[in-house]
């Protein structure tokens, strides 16, 4: 069964849900899809219908106002609902949305595709990173914020960038330990000119500073320069061992300590989530400072392709501020496109976004810069190290299957398996290409990523076969 | 632009190609291939590494069975582990003609030394447990196998490396030079090869290299659909056969695999993407003969090309018009199966002028005179 | 090792839990409250290896924590490959952390 809308927006994450606000005001039929059992993405994650609690904190408020102007709108939402595959509709040129989820209907068929994927952590692969115990900043936080409960007792803090110390304030407000925030980049002379960046970012100023001052008064030790390189323990993490690391980010060996821990976070950014502009067949391009490959977009958040926008952070990462505002132009776009609104106001709609975009995206580029994870920290992982965790494939069977003529990651793992896993690539995906570049001396922006293939998420049968689920 | 030159050119590193090279390489011919992307990219690479003896075409069934002697060597002979394993095929009947036919077959394969047993129900439970009572019986064969196609390529590959055979990938072939119906080289977006030997290996795009040569190899090509699952406990020993449904089996790794059957009559054309449709299709058929499957999780399709020629069987053969042009193509899925074998045989074509294996039924001169009658395959694909 | 957090302040301000049930760990019965997600749960109950790898034996747990690693998997309710993290609790639940058949 098939739905006819205007729109599918896939993600209700800030992006998805301001596109889908905007255009829904210009009528619009809008549907938006998302994962997870409820709206608001990563940044704006709820705690579950069945706890209640009288949060006044800024974000909160945030999204209490974006979910209720969402509210008012005729705006359909499923939610629990993976949109797993999108193709062109032969016979109309519009775009074929496959659904899976509980009273979600097969497909829908839309003249415009909004993508609003978001991001994930980027991992790193050192030894001992498979142990429990060793979880992604983002997990910990997610534990935190939806959830209230604490992973560890004794955490370190390992990773790059801003988050860190959110996260480690979260923890020390949460009754935890925290030993010491390792903060892979070093303040250097030539970040100078970033400075202007900050002008205007008065209340991300503030939160920096609120975060600090928690962190100063419990006392927890904030090292710039420095990194995990190993975990260790039997059943799980008992220790890990930390080192500075040189301008590439590569650890100085005699500067390695051992530090006893229950529980390591790890959050060396973030990558976006392009598995559905690949799948299309986008124009992507690399760029480290946004979190690798990115959708090629013209000024209005348009991918290569027409009809197909890709706003937020799974087009370059940006935070929750500027998914907001590329959202707002994505919805004006697509509500011009569809004849919503005339060509002159779309205009002026758009025009009057470019002043905020412009300073978002000089924060997001500045962090971008300041806070990318250098060569040195790929080279942590030893011969035995797992690199794919779901295959279980290890360093040195990546490597052996790379050499001059098959240098790619999709060869990698048609021979190793890596990448074969449930995941679907995306843990060991960038760790493989790393890999290459290093062993066959190209940049990373010279080894393409894998061929995404639906679905896009592992799917249960029962949805392939167009029926109940 | 590059000049170079070999004795014998193939085109195509697919199992067909690789494997006539090693044979060929092995033997001291100085041999190049030319291949438009990487090892095993099509066909090769995308099927479900099925190597069976059971419901094949009579013509096929002396060459299979000379090359399951080789695929149990293969190992040895590569120096390289190609998961090679015993796992079996299960043949499904859906009816009482599927059945009394595997039966005919069962005796049949007998006189070739293939064990095969024709199973009743509660037989079919005991191997399968996952398998609906929709099966009548089946036809079983225990000592087919199973192996992984991009290990094979890579030992093929190394093995011919190690014989100095030479491969010239991203090259694809954009004419050939021919002079009074000889072939003389083969031209590429890499440079010219000089030869006066051509293999074409090319699968579903071997017609194409047949026209710059000025012959209509009749080749249709069928895209075909792979669906792989998480890994789960096991529930499917044998491959899993279902006569113009699907195939099915579960890895060694525990993903549960799962390929449709078109042919020609479905639909055509070259993909590596899934159709949609197709999926859907493939899905509702299966999970009526396995229906645990409708639980687990898809993590992943994609789509290969088959290349059907008009009765089904593929041409392995030199051609009468075009001096030094030799085609190994059309085998519409069968390929990988018999790839030890049709590199040997390449060989000795080359090597000694005559095969040790009958090779009638494959010459290409048999689409000349008109209407083709339709070859018996009794079960289709990997 | 792990626990449900009580009051706090900043930006983590005291939640209520949803209602109180019971789910089965391991063949144990085990408080839980609605709304909680498996691995929470576990992670109270200081479970901490949520599965055994079917290759190497490895043990495994949450790791990226919003449902795209696959690592936290448990048996739940009998189906297999359950993600613990986004997967939530429900009364007289099923729950096996498990080691996967070597095959």
């Amino acid at each position: 069964m098939t739905e006819l809308v205007d729109l599918v927006i896939v993600g209700a994450g800030p992006a998805g849900m301001e596109t889908a606000i905007v255009a829904a005001k210009m009528g619009v039929t809008v549907t938006i899809v998302d994962g997870y059992l409820q709206p608001g993405g990563q940044y704006y994650k709820q705690i579950p219908a069945s706890f209640h609690s009288k949060d006044l904190t800024e974000r909160h408020l945030q999204a209490e106002e974006i979910f209720h102007r969402l509210a008012r709108t005729n705006v359909r939402l499923l939610t629990n609902t993976t949109a797993w595959d999108v193709f062109p509709d032969p016979n109309t040129a519009e775009w074929i949305v496959a659904l899976c989820g509980p009273g979600a209907p097969d497909r829908l068929q839309a003249k415009a595709l909004v993508l609003a994927t978001g991001a994930y952590d980027r991992p790193i692969a050192f030894p001992g990173w498979t142990l429990p115990g060793v979880v992604t900043a983002g997990a910990v936080q997610t534990l935190l914020v939806t959830q209230r409960v604490l992973p560890g007792r004794r955490f370190l803090l390992s990773g790059t960038g801003p988050l860190q110390l959110q996260l480690a304030s979260q923890l020390v407000h949460a009754g935890a330990e925290v030993v010491g925030v390792l903060e892979g980049a070093k303040p250097r002379l030539s970040y100078a000119p970033y400075a202007m960046s900050m002008w205007g970012q008065w209340a991300r100023l503030r939160e920096g500073w609120d975060y600090w001052r928690t962190l100063r008064r419990a006392h927890v030790p904030l090292r710039f320069g420095w990194s995990v390189v190993e975990a260790r323990g039997k059943e799980e993490v008992q220790e890990v061992i930390i080192a500075k690391l040189d301008g590439d980010w590569q650890p100085i060996s005699s500067t390695r300590q051992a530090i006893a821990v229950d529980t390591l976070a790890i959050g060396y950014g973030f990558i976006p989530s392009t598995e559905l502009t690949r799948l299309l067949g986008c124009e992507h391009d690399y760029f480290p400072e946004q979190g690798g490959y990115v959708p090629r977009r013209d000024d209005e958040m348009q991918t290569s392709l027409r009809g197909v926008y890709a706003v937020g952070d799974g087009a370059g990462i940006g935070g929750a501020k500027l998914s907001r505002i590329e959202g707002r132009i994505a919805g004006l776009a697509v509500a011009r496109q569809l004849g919503r609104l005339d060509e002159k106001m779309a205009r002026a709609a758009i025009a009057r976004q470019q002043p905020a975009l412009a300073r978002e995206r000089r924060f997001a580029h500045m962090l971008g810069k300041l806070f990318t994870p250098g060569p040195g920290l790929y080279t942590l992982a030893t011969d035995d190290t797992v690199i794919c965790r779901c295959e279980e494939v290890t360093k040195k069977e990546v490597l052996g299957a790379i050499t001059a003529a098959s240098n790619t990651v999709t060869w990698v793992k048609r021979i190793t398996r890596a990448g074969m896993g449930p995941c679907q690539g995306r843990m060991c995906g960038h760790l493989v290409a790393e890999l290459i570049a290093q062993q066959t001396e190209q940049k990373i922006s010279q080894i393409s990523p894998d061929t995404v293939r639906p679905p896009v998420r592992p799917i249960p049968m029962g949805c392939l076969s167009g029926g109940s689920k | 632009m590059t000049s170079r030159q070999a004795d014998v050119v193939i085109i195509g590193a697919g199992s067909t190609g690789l494997s006539a090279a090693y044979e060929l390489a092995k033997a001291g011919v100085d041999v190049l291939v030319v291949e438009r992307s990487f090892l095993a990219a099509e066909g090769s690479g995308r099927n479900l590494g099925g190597i069976r003896q059971i419901g094949r075409d009579i013509n096929e069934v002396p060459l299979m069975v000379a090359a399951m002697q080789r695929w149990h060597q293969l190992e040895e002979e590569l120096d390289y582990n190609i998961e090679l394993t015993e796992d079996g095929y299960l043949w499904v009947a859906l009816s009482e003609e599927e059945l009394s036919l595997q039966r005919e077959l069962a005796k049949r394969d007998a006189s070739y030394g293939i064990k095969e047993f024709v199973l009743c129900g509660n037989e079919i439970k005991d191997l399968s447990p996952a398998i609906s009572d929709t099966a009548l019986g089946a036809l079983y064969s225990p000592t087919d196998c199973i192996a992984d196609p991009f290990r094979v390529a890579k030992g093929y590959f190394d093995a011919a490396q190690r014989y100095g055979a030479r491969f010239l990938f991203d090259a694809e072939v954009t004419n050939l030079r021919l002079q009074t119906g000889q072939i003389q080289g083969v031209i590429t977006n890499r440079g010219e090869i000089a030869t006066d030997t051509l293999i074409v290996a090319a699968g579903p795009w071997s017609d194409q290299i047949g026209r710059m040569a000025g012959i209509e190899i009749p080749i249709t090509p069928c895209p075909n659909q792979i669906i792989v699952t998480e890994p789960v406990p096991l529930i499917l020993p044998p491959f899993l056969l279902i006569s113009s449904i699907a195939v099915c089996r579960q890895s060694s790794r525990r993903h549960v695999y799962i390929g449709n059957t078109n042919a020609p009559g479905g639909i055509t054309g070259y993909s590596k993407k899934t159709d949609y449709g197709e999926l859907v299709r493939t899905v509702r058929n299966i999970i009526k003969i396995v229906p645990a499957l409708r639980n687990l999780n898809v993590m992943r399709t994609w789509a290969g090309t088959l290349d059907f020629t008009p009765d089904d069987n593929f041409v392995l053969s030199r051609v009468e018009e075009v001096e030094g042009l030799i085609l190994a193509c059309g085998f519409a899925g069968h390929g990988f199966a018999l790839a030890p074998i049709i590199g040997s045989l390449l060989r000795e074509l080359i090597v000694d002028g005559k095969t040790s294996l009958p090779v009638a039924a494959f010459q290409f001169d048999r689409f000349k005179y008109g209407a083709v009658g339709k070859t018996k395959h009794f079960a289709h694909h990997h | 090792m792990a626990i449900r957090i009580g009051k706090s302040d900043g930006d983590l301000p005291a939640v209520e839990r949803g209602r109180s049930i019971i789910v089965h760990v391991d063949g144990k019965p085990v408080n839980a409250f609605e709304g909680e997600t498996i691995a929470a749960v576990l992670l109270a109950e200081n479970i901490r290896t949520f599965r055994h790898t079917a290759k190497t034996g490895e043990p495994r747990s949450l790791f990226c924590g919003i449902g795209i690693c696959y690592e936290c998997l448990v048996t739940v309710d009998g189906v297999p490959n359950t993600r613990a993290c986004v997967t939530h609790v429900t009364e007289g639940m099923v729950i096996e952390t498990y080691t996967e058949a070597e095959s």
